[in-house]
């Protein structure tokens, strides 16, 4: 079943507009140390190893070392540490 | 600045435990609280700070979704307020002291004179009190550009100066005049005539007729180069002598030190009066400053509160200390007297010849019961030609 997020997609993708306009996820990595999650839904889990958030239809997880929520908002999230990984379950 | 605005609104640090203490700060970000420096503290628990404005909502949510809220620290903000109040005496002297240091910073109290050479102090002080420039005066209202040309204008010694406040202390550079060199009228006729004894080693006649010769002995006085020129038509014509004349000169200076000399010895009494200084005025926490005996030395110290070099309260303190002494007649270390006296006969040997150098020098040293005698014999080099104008 597609989310409503899901729709959103594709709906960007037949008007060719960019997904995060419409309310997807957008990541941007700057090296591996920063990390900006635009169009977030919440924290789920944060420790120094782990930040899960969530994105909605997806679940984010950041994986890495002395990991800090930098700065957080409604919409923004900014991670930083040592990133290792990023998986979506 | 950030900090001092945390302060000023104040900051809690806050710690939620429990299932998922996570959903804190998802519920800080969704009602646009601000949060920072969020750590994982120990298992099912998170530390974070907020503004202290924020603490109550949060703390509110304590219980709510299986989370425990707890204020583990403030700082700033309302504690600074009732801190505040406590010490309201305290405060107000502060801002009282605040307030006085900047309303005195607008008036003079420190004059500082630098780069007068042949004027002293109290002359330039006194010219800049009639220019309005004085202890307590408002500095705002002086205009720098008047008092220099004023200062310049009646003080023809002085050829420039310039006055910088800096807060309470005015910085006065003066630039004195340099007395204009002796023009030499080269059309005037004039003998060389030579300035010292000594026996010619080299001459260099540019203009004039040489009255004496390389290897003559010459006396003070003596004429070296005429400016009267005879020529074969036999006309004579006056002319502006000019020559260099090197000789060989000899010194003989003397200098003289008495064998004892009386010294101070500290006695044991020793008198301190202090004094509270406002302004100008003087009060003096002790009944009478005149120097009572003969033999005593008296040092004053005045001192003007500041805060650094910028601030200078108009309030200080005086402190003139009295010490009792005796004199001894003492023996001199005569080795140390010996070289300061040698050092002081070359000085004047070299102050004597000028551009001239020594060739050779020997001191010899005598003494009698109560005064010992150093003496300075040297040969020397120097130019002795010396203009003498027609009379």
């Amino acid at each position: 079943m597609k989310t409503k997020r899901d729709r959103a997609e594709l709906l960007a993708d037949k008007l060719d507009i960019p997904a995060d306009a419409l309310g997807s996820v957008k990541l941007s990595l700057c090296g591996r140390s920063r990390l900006l999650i635009e169009n977030h839904r919440g924290i789920i889990t944060y420790n120094d190893n782990l930040v899960e958030i969530d994105c909605g239809s997806v679940k984010l997880a950041v994986r890495g070392d002395a990991l800090r929520l930098g700065a957080m908002n409604g919409s923004d999230m900014f991670i930083c540490g040592r990133i290792i990984a990023l998986e979506f379950e | 600045m950030r900090k001092l605005y945390d302060l000023a609104r104040g900051v809690t640090k806050i710690e939620a435990s429990g299932a998922q203490p996570e959903r804190i700060l998802n519920y800080c970000a969704e009602n646009g609280i601000e949060f920072w420096s969020a750590s994982p503290c120990r298992d099912f628990s998170i530390t974070f700070c907020v503004h202290a404005s924020y603490a109550d909502s949060l703390l509110a949510r304590s219980g709510k979704n299986g989370l425990d809220v707890k204020l583990i620290s403030e700082t700033g903000g309302r504690k600074l307020k009732l801190g505040a109040k406590r010490r309201a005496v305290f405060l107000l002297t502060f801002v009282l002291c605040v307030s006085l240091a900047a309303v005195s910073s607008l008036f003079l109290w420190r004059i500082e004179i630098s780069g007068n050479d042949k004027l002293s102090d109290a002359e330039i002080l006194r010219k800049l009190a009639e220019c309005g420039v004085d202890y307590g005066a408002y500095w705002p209202a002086l205009s720098s550009d008047e008092i220099r040309s004023r200062i310049v204008s009646e003080m023809p010694e002085i050829a420039w100066l310039s006055l910088n406040v800096r807060s309470s202390k005015a910085e006065i550079i003066v630039h004195e005049r340099i007395d204009k060199p002796d023009i030499v009228n080269e059309k005037s006729p004039c003998d060389i005539i030579a300035s010292k004894s000594g026996v010619i080693r080299k001459m260099s006649v540019l203009e004039g007729e040489s009255a004496a010769i390389v290897g003559n002995a010459v006396a003070k006085g003596d004429v070296l180069v005429r400016g009267l020129m005879s020529s074969e038509t036999g006309d004579e014509r006056y002319v502006h002598s000019m020559a260099q004349v090197i000789a060989d000169t000899w010194y003989e200076i003397s200098a003289q030190t008495p064998l004892f000399e009386e010294r101070k010895t500290e006695k044991s009494g020793r008198n301190t009066a202090f004094s509270l200084v406002i302004g100008k005025k003087r009060i003096n926490f002790f009944s009478d400053s005149r120097n009572k005996c003969d033999s005593c030395d008296k040092i004053n110290k005045l001192k003007y509160i500041s805060l650094g070099d910028v601030f200078v309260l108009p309030v200080g303190y005086a402190v003139e200390r009295t010490t009792q002494y005796k004199t001894s007649l003492l023996p001199i270390d005569e080795d140390e007297a010996v070289g300061r006296m040698k050092e002081n006969l070359k000085n004047e040997l070299q102050r004597r010849i000028g551009d001239g150098q020594i060739v050779s020098a020997e001191y010899s040293v005598s003494k009698t019961d109560k005064v010992m005698t150093v003496t300075l014999r040297a040969q020397c080099t120097e130019n002795i030609a010396k203009e003498a104008d027609y009379d």
